[in-house]
C-alpha cells in the first residue's frame, strides 16, 4: 500500500511539474494552415517576453471557422490569462453582420494583438480568360467558399451585392485546398479571400490573374490588382463594403477570456509588442514565410470600436450584403 | 537515371539516413498508440526540421508519415484496438485471426501488404510526376459522389448474416455522422446545444468505442486474446508473408485505390481503408481453400486495407507536389516545411529540385520497407501477447484507449462518448448488427451529402451524365442486384435466428431514436435536412422490414451476455472518471491498481511496475515530447 501511495504521489508531482509555468495557445483551425503557422511561431517566442518565461503549448481546436473556439473562450472563467486563442478576425464583426448570434462578443474578450494586416485578393485561373475585375463582375463566374460565416463567402457575397455582379457563390468546400483544386479543374472560376502570402506560394502568380484587392488601405506587397473599394462611387455602398473588408486590418488576432485580469492583459499586450519588435522574431517569421503586419491590442480595440460605431444604416446594408 | 543515382548518393549521407530511421521509429511508436496519428507526429518533428537541410528534413517527416499505418496494425490485430483511425477495418478480420491463434500470420500478411502497398504508392507517385496535374484534376465532385454511392453499396457485403440489420447499422452510422454543423447552411444538427459537437462526433472516439471496447471485453471474457488454448501456429509469420505474396493482385488493386483516392483532398484514410476492405469483400471468398468468411478471420480482409492505407501516402503527396495544394492536414504541415526550406512545389520541381523530388519518393518507399522489416522482426515477440492473461492486458490497453480518446480535445465528453459508443459496439456485436456496416455508413454519409451539394451547385444535374458517374453508378447498381440475388438464393440455406425480446427491444429503441431524429428535422432548413431525412425515411422502412421479418419474439435472448457487456462498460467508465478526477497520470495509475485488486491478478508489485512503465510512456509522449494543456483534475489539488 505504501508503494501505491508513493506512486500516486509521484504521478501527481509529475503532472504538476508538467503543468507548472506552462501556458497554451489554442488555434481555431486545423494544423497546417496560416493560423496554425502564426500561432506556432508566436508559441516559440512569446514565452521569453513573459514573467517566468513559461513554456508555450500550441493546440488546435478547429470548428466553424474558429467560432467554436471563440465560444469556448467566452465561457472560460479563468483570470490568469494562461490560455491565448488564435481566432478568425471575422468574429469581431459578429455584432454587425450576425447580431442574433450571441456566441461571441468582441467587446467582452480581450484582444492582445494581431500579427498581420495583409490584404486579401480575388483571383481567377488564367485559363478563364478573365483578366480584369470589371470583366469578373460580368462573367457569371462561380466562386468557391467554405461556410457562410467565412470570409471566403462574406467577401464575394458583399462584392456581388455592392456591384450587382453576375457571379455565383458555391459553398460547402472543406477548405481553401479544395477550392483551389476546383478552380484548377475548371469547376470554379474564382476565389475571393486569398492572402498575398498564399499567392506567393508555389507558382500561383504565374497561373492566376489577381483581379482585385480586398482591403481598406491599399497594400504595398507588389501583387498588383485593382483596389476594389476604388471601383465604387456610391458613398453608402462603399462604406458598407469597407465595413465588411475592415477585418483585413486585424488578421491573425490573439484573444484571452473576458475574465482575465487587467494586469494580465496589460502584461500580455506588452509582451506581444516587445516580441513583434524583436529582430530574432522577425527573422524567424521571414524564414517561415510569414508576412508580419503587427497591430497592438489597443490598436485592435480602436478598429473594433470604429467598426461598431458605424452608422446603423451602413451596418444594416453591410448585413444585407453578406446574406 | 543520373537523378536517381544522385538522389541515392544524397540519401546515403549518415545524417540523412539517421533522420530517416528516426522518423520511421517515431512513426512506428505513434502508430501503435491508439487515438493519435501522423499529424501528432508531424507537429513533434516540424520544429526539429528548421535546422536541417531539405533532404534530411523530408527524410524525417516523410519517414514518419509513411509508417504510422504499418504499426497501427499491431494493436488492431492483437487486441482489437485500431492504432490509428486508418486501422479500424483491419480489426475486423485481423483480430479474429488473433483469436484463432493466427496473430503472427495476420501480422506477417499485414506488414507485407503494407510494405508492398507503400512501395507501390511511391512507384505510382513517381510514374505520375510527369502527368501529375491532369491526374489530380481527373475526378470532379460528381465523380466522387458516384464513387461514394458505390462505396455505400459495399455495406451490403459487410452486413453479415442478416442484411437488414447490416443496412440498419449503416443507417445508424450515417445518422451519427450527420451530427454537427451542416456543410451547406451551417445550421446545427442534433448538437443538443453543445459546441463540442459542432464539428461532429470525433471519428477517433467513435472507432475506439465501436471496435476497441467490445474487443477488449471479449479478451477479458476469454481470459486471453486467443480463443483456443493451442500454442500459436509455428511459422505463422512466414505463412502470412506467403499469403500476402499469393494475393499480390489484391495488394496492387487495393494499393491503387489507396494511391488514387489518397490524391483526392477531403477523402481521407478512413474512407480509403473501408472502400478497399469492401472492394476485397466483393470478390467471392475462397471458401474452398478453407478461408473463413469476411469478418471471421479472412486474410484478404487484412491485406486489402493495409495495402491501401500505406499506398495512400504516395497519392496524398500528389496535389501538394503538383499545385502546392495540401490534400490533408499532414500535407499542409509538410507544405509549411517546403516554405521553410525554400522549396516551391509544382511541375518545375522536376527541373529545379529533381534530386529532392526523387529523394522524397525514395524516402516513402524505403520507409515502408524499413517499417515493415522492423515490425516483422518484432512479430514473434508481439504474437506472444496473444497468450498474456487478459487481467494484465485489458486494463493497460484501456488506459491507452482512454488517453487516446481524451488527448485531442481533452473534454469530458470525449470519455463519455467513448463509453456510449463502446456500449453501442457491445450491443451491436451481441445482437449481430454489423459494426463494419456502421463504420461505412459513418465515414461515407457526410461525403455523399457534401459531394452532392457541390456537384449540384457547380453543374446542376448535368454531372449525372458524366462517364465516370455512369460507370460507378452502374457498378453500384450491379453490386446491389448481385447482393439481392445472393440473399434470395441463400434464404433457404441460412438458419434463421430465433427472434428474441432483446432483439426486438433494441430494434424498438433504434426506432425511437430514428423517429425523434426525424421529427427534429422538421425545424431545420430544407438543405440541411434533406440528406438526414432520406436516411431517416429509409431507416424506418428497414426497421419495419426487420420487425416483419423477425416476428414476435419467442425467447428472452442472451440476457446474461448483455448483462456482462453492461458490466464491462463500467470499467472504461471508471477509467474515464479516474482520469477526470485525478488527472491523466494519477487517474490511470489508480485505475490500474484497482483493476489488479478487483481481478486478483497480476500481483500488486507486478501491477505497480506495469502501471509505472505504462504511465512513463504516457508521460514521455504527452508531457515531454508533445506537452499538452491537460485540464485541471476535479480533485486537484487535495
Amino acid at each position: 500500500m505504501k508503494a501505491i501511495s508513493l506512486a500516486v504521489a509521484l504521478s501527481f508531482t509529475a503532472g504538476l511539474a508538467a503543468q507548472a509555468d506552462t501556458m497554451s495557445i489554442k488555434v481555431g483551425y486545423a494544423p497546417g494552415g496560416s493560423f496554425d503557422l502564426v500561432s506556432r511561431i508566436v508559441g516559440d517566442h512569446i514565452g521569453a517576453f513573459l514573467t517566468g518565461t513559461p513554456d508555450v503549448i500550441v493546440e488546435n481546436v478547429p470548428g466553424a471557422g474558429s467560432l467554436k473556439l471563440g465560444k469556448l473562450v467566452m465561457a472560460d472563467t479563468a483570470t490568469d490569462g494562461m490560455v491565448l486563442a488564435s481566432i478568425s478576425p471575422a468574429l469581431a464583426q459578429i455584432p454587425i453582420l450576425d447580431p442574433e448570434n450571441t456566441d461571441f462578443d468582441p467587446l467582452k474578450v480581450h484582444y492582445i494583438a494581431a500579427m498581420s494586416s495583409e490584404s486579401s485578393y480575388c483571383v481567377t485561373p488564367k485559363s478563364t480568360g478573365i483578366e480584369t475585375f470589371d470583366a469578373f463582375l460580368q462573367s457569371g463566374a462561380k466562386v468557391g467558399a467554405t461556410g457562410k460565416s467565412s470570409s471566403t463567402y462574406t467577401y464575394p457575397a458583399a462584392i456581388k451585392a455592392a456591384f450587382g455582379a453576375n457571379i455565383e457563390i458555391v459553398t460547402g468546400f472543406e477548405g481553401s485546398a479544395e477550392i483551389d483544386l476546383a478552380m484548377e479543374r475548371g469547376d470554379l472560376q474564382g476565389r475571393c479571400g486569398i492572402s498575398a502570402a498564399d499567392l506567393m506560394e508555389s507558382d500561383m502568380l504565374s497561373r492566376y490573374n489577381v483581379l482585385g484587392e480586398i482591403a481598406v488601405v491599399r497594400s504595398e506587397t507588389g501583387v498588383g490588382a485593382d483596389f476594389i473599394l476604388d471601383k465604387l462611387s456610391d458613398p453608402t455602398t462603399k462604406a458598407a463594403l469597407a465595413l465588411v473588408f475592415s477585418v483585413t486590418r486585424i488578421h491573425h488576432p490573439f484573444v484571452v477570456a473576458p475574465a482575465t485580469s487587467p494586469e494580465r492583459v496589460a502584461e500580455l499586450r506588452a509582451a506581444f509588442d516587445a516580441m513583434a519588435a524583436d529582430p530574432a522574431f522577425q527573422e524567424d517569421a521571414k524564414t517561415r514565410g510569414i508576412q508580419l503586419g503587427y497591430t497592438s491590442g489597443a490598436g485592435i480595440d480602436a478598429v473594433i470600436a470604429e467598426m461598431l460605431a458605424t452608422d446603423p444604416a451602413i451596418k444594416e446594408l453591410a448585413r444585407q450584403m453578406v446574406q | 537515371m543520373d537523378v536517381l543515382i544522385a538522389a541515392l548518393i544524397e540519401m546515403a549521407e549518415p545524417l540523412r539516413l539517421a533522420m530517416l530511421i528516426l522518423g520511421v521509429l517515431l512513426g512506428l511508436v505513434v502508430g501503435v498508440i491508439p487515438g493519435i496519428g501522423g499529424i501528432f507526429g508531424l507537429t513533434i518533428l516540424i520544429p526539429i526540421t528548421y535546422g536541417l537541410d531539405p533532404i534530411s528534413a523530408f527524410a524525417l517527416l516523410l519517414g514518419m508519415a509513411s509508417v504510422t499505418t504499418t504499426s497501427d496494425t499491431i494493436p488492431a490485430v492483437l487486441i482489437g484496438v485500431p492504432g490509428t483511425v486508418g486501422a479500424a477495418a483491419t480489426v475486423v478480420d485481423g483480430h479474429e485471426m488473433a483469436k484463432n491463434g493466427e496473430a503472427a500470420r495476420a501480422l506477417g500478411a499485414a506488414y507485407t501488404a503494407s510494405m508492398i502497398g507503400g512501395v507501390f504508392g511511391a512507384v505510382m507517385l513517381a510514374l505520375s510526376i510527369p502527368v501529375m496535374r491532369p491526374l489530380v484534376l481527373l475526378l470532379n465532385y460528381g465523380d466522387l459522389f458516384a464513387i461514394t454511392v458505390f462505396g455505400l453499396t459495399l455495406v451490403a457485403l459487410l452486413s453479415g448474416s442478416n442484411w437488414i440489420k447490416g443496412l440498419l447499422a449503416a443507417h445508424l452510422g450515417a445518422l451519427v455522422a450527420y451530427v454537427g454543423l451542416d456543410p451547406y447552411e451551417g445550421v446545427e444538427r442534433w448538437t443538443f446545444g453543445q459546441v463540442y459537437l459542432w464539428d461532429g462526433v470525433p471519428v477517433a472516439v467513435v472507432f475506439l468505442g465501436l471496435f476497441a471496447i467490445p474487443e477488449l471485453a471479449g479478451v477479458l471474457a476469454r481470459g486471453q486474446i486467443q480463443t483456443t488454448m493451442l500454442a500459436p501456429e509455428p511459422g505463422g509469420l512466414l505463412r502470412g508473408i506467403r499469403d500476402a505474396l499469393r494475393h499480390w493482385r489484391l495488394i496492387l488493386r487495393s494499393g491503387s485505390i489507396g494511391a488514387f483516392l489518397g490524391a483526392v483532398p477531403g477523402v481521407g484514410v478512413v474512407v480509403i481503408e473501408w472502400v478497399a476492405y469492401g472492394d476485397a469483400a466483393r470478390a467471392k471468398t475462397d471458401a474452398a481453400k478453407g478461408e473463413p468468411a469476411y469478418g471471421k478471420g479472412n486474410i484478404r480482409g487484412v491485406i486489402a486495407p493495409e495495402s491501401a492505407n500505406n499506398a495512400k501516402e504516395g497519392g496524398s503527396l500528389l496535389p501538394t507536389l503538383a499545385f502546392g495544394i495540401p490534400g490533408s492536414a499532414s500535407m499542409a504541415i509538410l507544405l509549411g516545411a517546403f516554405a521553410v526550406h525554400g522549396v516551391v512545389p509544382g511541375p518545375k520541381m522536376l527541373e529545379e529540385n529533381a534530386t529532392l523530388l526523387v529523394t522524397m519518393i525514395l524516402t516513402v518507399a524505403v520507409a515502408n520497407v524499413l517499417g515493415a522489416v522492423i515490425c516483422l522482426g518484432l512479430t514473434p515477440w508481439l504474437a506472444r501477447l496473444a497468450r498474456v492473461p487478459a487481467t494484465s492486458l485489458v486494463p493497460l490497453a484501456l488506459v491507452f484507449v482512454g488517453i487516446g480518446a481524451f488527448y485531442a480535445a481533452k473534454d469530458w465528453r470525449d470519455l463519455l462518448l467513448l463509453v456510449v459508443f463502446g456500449l453501442l459496439g457491445l450491443v451491436l456485436r451481441r445482437l449481430g448488427w454489423s459494426r463494419p456496416a456502421f463504420a461505412l455508413g459513418f465515414v461515407l454519409a457526410p461525403n455523399l451529402e457534401r459531394f452532392f451539394f457541390l456537384s449540384w451547385q457547380i453543374s446542376g444535374w448535368s454531372w449525372l451524365t458524366q462517364p465516370v458517374v455512369l460507370i460507378f453508378l452502374a457498378i453500384a447498381a450491379t453490386t446491389i442486384l448481385r447482393s439481392l440475388g445472393s440473399w434470395r438464393r441463400g434464404r433457404g440455406e441460412r438458419t434463421k435466428d430465433a427472434p428474441t425480446r432483446l432483439d426486438l427491444s433494441f430494434t424498438l429503441a433504434v426506432l425511437a431514436v430514428v423517429l425523434v431524429a426525424g421529427v427534429s428535422l422538421l425545424r431545420m432548413p430544407e438543405a440541411a435536412a434533406i440528406f438526414p431525412a432520406i436516411v431517416v425515411g429509409s431507416a424506418l422502412v428497414f426497421i419495419l422490414l426487420l420487425i416483419w421479418q423477425t416476428g414476435l419474439p419467442q425467447a428472452v435472448g442472451d440476457r446474461q451476455g448483455l448483462v456482462a457487456d453492461l458490466g464491462f462498460i463500467l470499467i472504461p467508465g471508471g477509467l474515464g472518471l479516474a482520469i477526470l478526477a485525478l488527472g491523466h497520470l494519477a487517474g490511470p495509475l489508480v485505475f490500474l491498481m484497482l483493476a489488479a485488486w478487483r481481478f486478483g491478478s497480476p500481483r500488486p508489485l507486478v501491477a505497480l511496475v506495469q502501471a509505472v512503465l505504462a504511465l512513463a510512456v504516457v508521460y514521455a509522449i504527452f508531457d515531454f515530447l508533445v506537452p499538452q494543456s491537460w485540464p485541471q483534475p476535479w480533485l486537484w489539488p487535495f
